[in-house]
């Protein structure tokens, strides 16, 4: 078996990493070598790329001995003929690749590993472009195993692993590639490996793992001067804290996530959200309707209808009854759809605020109606929204209230004071979003 | 336990593709032919865990549609931890016959038309041992191992199959006896030593749950000097007899009990690389 886990060559690498080979199936990938490959492409065309991938997959695990021995005079003869017959002579988009990688079954001094790889990846996008997610993982696997000391070959086996909902194995390929990235000091690699793992762990809940993960990613990027990935590690950093309740720590990151944000970049209107919908959930109404007012001016038409729906709730609890009628009316003028679910949850908190308990029963029957009527778009609403019934919405309040004084601590108000002025200040300097026309 | 020649059983009709089999790891592997399903059979049920099953799948398969006997899908669901290998000419357009062989459990494909030279076939059997434990245990969701636990946990499987000790299991993974103990504190694994017996009691569990085998044939085929060996080794780990094991679900109630003990070590503060 080769050591997929050579030690590092040069003299600037003196550490002795070893980095684990890599695991190349899953629990739910039982039976030979590629076998998900058939069960995507059926007929002919699903044999010959099974064929072509696993030639290729003996290729990359077999020694630098068994190399030139391991297929006969004659394979390459006969798989170039089977492609033929298979792919024709019509300019197949597969004809090209597979017949690159066909060269593995020739004279073993003229295989070159970088055009395998490169061939396998165009399997791969190709597979992926036709909804093939295992057939393009597996192809993936094979050009990451022709180049395996190449981290940025992991890294797309990581990203596609993960995108097919293969956690374990992509959790091993993200080790690969944090490894094979810190030998060759490749630092943006390292850094997007660590961002990929930290989401993907927070999308499966494993929340102290993705703290780790950002963490890493923040530190590394803040070292190498990668600052949109400071940024965003920071604002996550931000969130998970928010979530695990430790105020003092939120109200830094969220701070310095604000003062890692340049004008331009594209997550600051989320940023701005997420700061103000946690300013809100812990009381910080004035703050929040500073925030959202200005953030009201650049967001997308996705999430203007949350914002306003917080502006509702901000002008609840700061006892202004005009702001909040204002507010209602607004959203009251925007096509109904979806996205609007969390914005009527929102006025239903400012309603509770203002002790209308009336108006906040019928700002939760709509946003359960516009619930029930269609999909929830992922993109239309914050990360603290929600849609609870009258009860859970009073209890959360009260709760809120309490927690303000009790629950992890009272916080940092000079840097939550900083971050709010921060945010202001680059959303009134930013561009409009495109769906927004220029007041000018 | 003891340390037991891998066993390759052969049932293939082509004199000249048996022997370029035979001829592929003789160093690995003890290699015996079998006559018909009805032989082949017999010898998988007192085979142990690490054999190796070499099948034509149309052997004496008439004129079936797909051209799969029926005797390898029996065999297949009496022994479903038994590593079946299909050797075939794999032409483009055997494609169902592939994909039916992959889903009914065979391990891996010997493709007769492209794997011809003895590295090739050696390598297609290699990669066939004992997959399916291999792949349980890796891939349990109770299991959430680092890259660096699963590499040991991959050896540990190997070291087992060949009858190797913890040290042995160092020497695969290119390290000291000390620093495979530090590797496994800091991937959250069970010591060496404990990691073995584990592997050992899991691979013995799986053929309990056969139901080919008998409980003394599964000591005999682990390597054991019998069915008293067997319990002792399993009541090292767990409280139960071979039957009582057998009656819960063997590799079920042991594996479940491996991750228990696995789960216990984690540390989920520890900084795990």
């Amino acid at each position: 078996v080769p050591d997929h886990s050579a030690r590092p060559r040069t003299r600037k690498n003196r550490r002795q990493w070893r980095i684990p080979p890599p695991p190349l199936r899953d629990g739910d990938a039982p039976g030979p070598e590629g076998l998900l490959v058939l069960h995507d492409l059926s007929g002919p065309l699903g044999t010959v790329a099974w064929k072509s991938l696993r030639s290729c997959l003996l290729w990359s695990l077999a020694t630098d001995e068994d190399r030139p021995s391991l297929f006969d005079s004659g394979a390459l003869r006969r798989r170039r003929a089977e492609l033929r017959e298979v792919l024709g002579t019509g300019g197949h988009p597969l004809a090209g690749p597979l017949e690159a990688m066909a060269r593995v079954l020739g004279p073993a001094d003229r295989v070159d590993p970088e055009e395998l790889a490169a061939a396998a990846s165009e399997v791969a996008d190709w597979a992926s472009a036709a909804g093939l997610p295992r057939t393009a993982l597996e192809f993936r696997q094979a050009a990451a195993l022709f180049l395996p000391d190449d981290p940025e070959l992991a890294l797309s086996v990581l990203r596609t692993a993960r995108d097919h909902g293969s956690h374990s194995r992509a959790e091993a390929w993200f080790h690969r590639t944090v490894g094979l990235a810190r030998r060759v000091r490749a630092w943006d690699t390292y850094v997007e490996a660590y961002v990929d793992h930290a989401t993907m762990m927070g999308e499966r809940g494993a929340l102290p793992a993705a703290r780790r993960s950002w963490m890493k990613a923040y530190r590394r990027a803040n070292r190498q001067g990668f600052a949109p990935a400071r940024a965003r590690a920071l604002q996550e950093l931000f969130v998970l804290e928010t979530y695990a309740g430790r105020r003092r720590e939120a109200d830094r990151f969220a701070r310095e996530a604000a003062l890692a944000m340049a004008p331009s970049n594209p997550a600051l209107p989320l940023l701005g959200h997420d700061v103000a919908m946690a300013w809100l959930a812990r009381g910080r109404f004035s703050a929040a309707l500073r925030l959202l007012e200005s953030l009201e001016r650049r967001v997308s038409r996705g999430l203007r209808a949350a914002v306003i729906g917080a502006r509702a709730w901000a002008a609840g609890g700061l006892g202004e009854d005009a702001g909040f009628e204002d507010a209602r009316a607004e959203l009251e003028r925007l096509p109904p759809g979806p996205e609007l679910t969390d914005a009527w949850a929102g006025v239903a908190r400012g309603a509770l605020l203002l002790g209308r308990r009336s108006d906040a029963r019928n700002a939760l029957l709509r946003s359960g109606e516009l619930s029930r009527a269609g999909s929830r778009d992922p993109e239309s609403h914050g990360r603290f929204g929600g849609a609870p019934s009258l009860e859970a919405l009073e209890a959360e309040l009260a709760a809120g209230a309490a927690g303000t004084a009790a629950r992890g601590g009272k916080g940092d108000e000079s840097a939550a004071r900083a971050a709010t002025d921060r945010l202001v200040d680059l959303l009134d300097r930013g561009p409009l979003p495109d769906d927004r026309p220029s007041p000018s | 336990m003891q340390s037991r020649a891998r066993p390759l059983l052969i049932l293939h009709p082509d004199g000249g593709v048996r022997t370029r089999i035979r001829a592929a790891a003789p160093d690995r592997f003890h290699a015996e032919d079998a006559s018909d399903w009805a032989e082949l059979r017999s010898r998988v049920a007192s085979a142990p865990p690490a054999a190796v099953v070499v099948v034509d799948p149309g052997f004496a398969a008439g004129a079936l549609e797909v051209r799969i006997a029926a005797e390898l899908e029996d065999l297949l669901r009496s022994f479903p931890s038994a590593t079946i290998v299909a050797a075939l000419d794999a032409t483009p357009d055997a494609h169902d016959r592939l994909r039916v062989l992959g889903d009914w459990g065979i391990a891996e494909i010997v493709q007769l038309d492209d794997d011809r030279t003895g590295p090739a076939i050696r390598r297609r059997l290699l990669s066939a041992r004992a997959q399916s434990m291999r792949r349980l245990l890796s891939d349990h969701e109770a299991l959430q191992l680092t890259g660096r636990g699963r590499a040991i946990l991959e050896a540990s499987v190997e070291t087992v199959l060949q009858g190797g000790l913890p040290r042995d299991l160092a020497e695969s993974l290119g390290f000291s006896p000390s620093t495979l103990l530090r590797w496994c504190e800091r991937s959250q694994l069970p010591n060496p030593r404990r990691l073995i017996l584990w592997l050992r009691v899991i691979f013995a569990a799986a053929l309990l749950d056969d139901p080919g085998h008998t409980v003394e044939s599964v000591g005999v085929a682990c390597g054991y000097s019998g069915d008293q060996a067997l319990r002792r080794a399993i009541r090292a780990v767990l409280p139960f007899t071979p039957t009582e094991l057998r009656d819960r679900g063997a590799f079920e109630t042991a594996s479940r009990a491996f991750f228990a003990e696995v789960a216990s070590l984690a540390d989920l503060d520890a900084d795990r690389r």
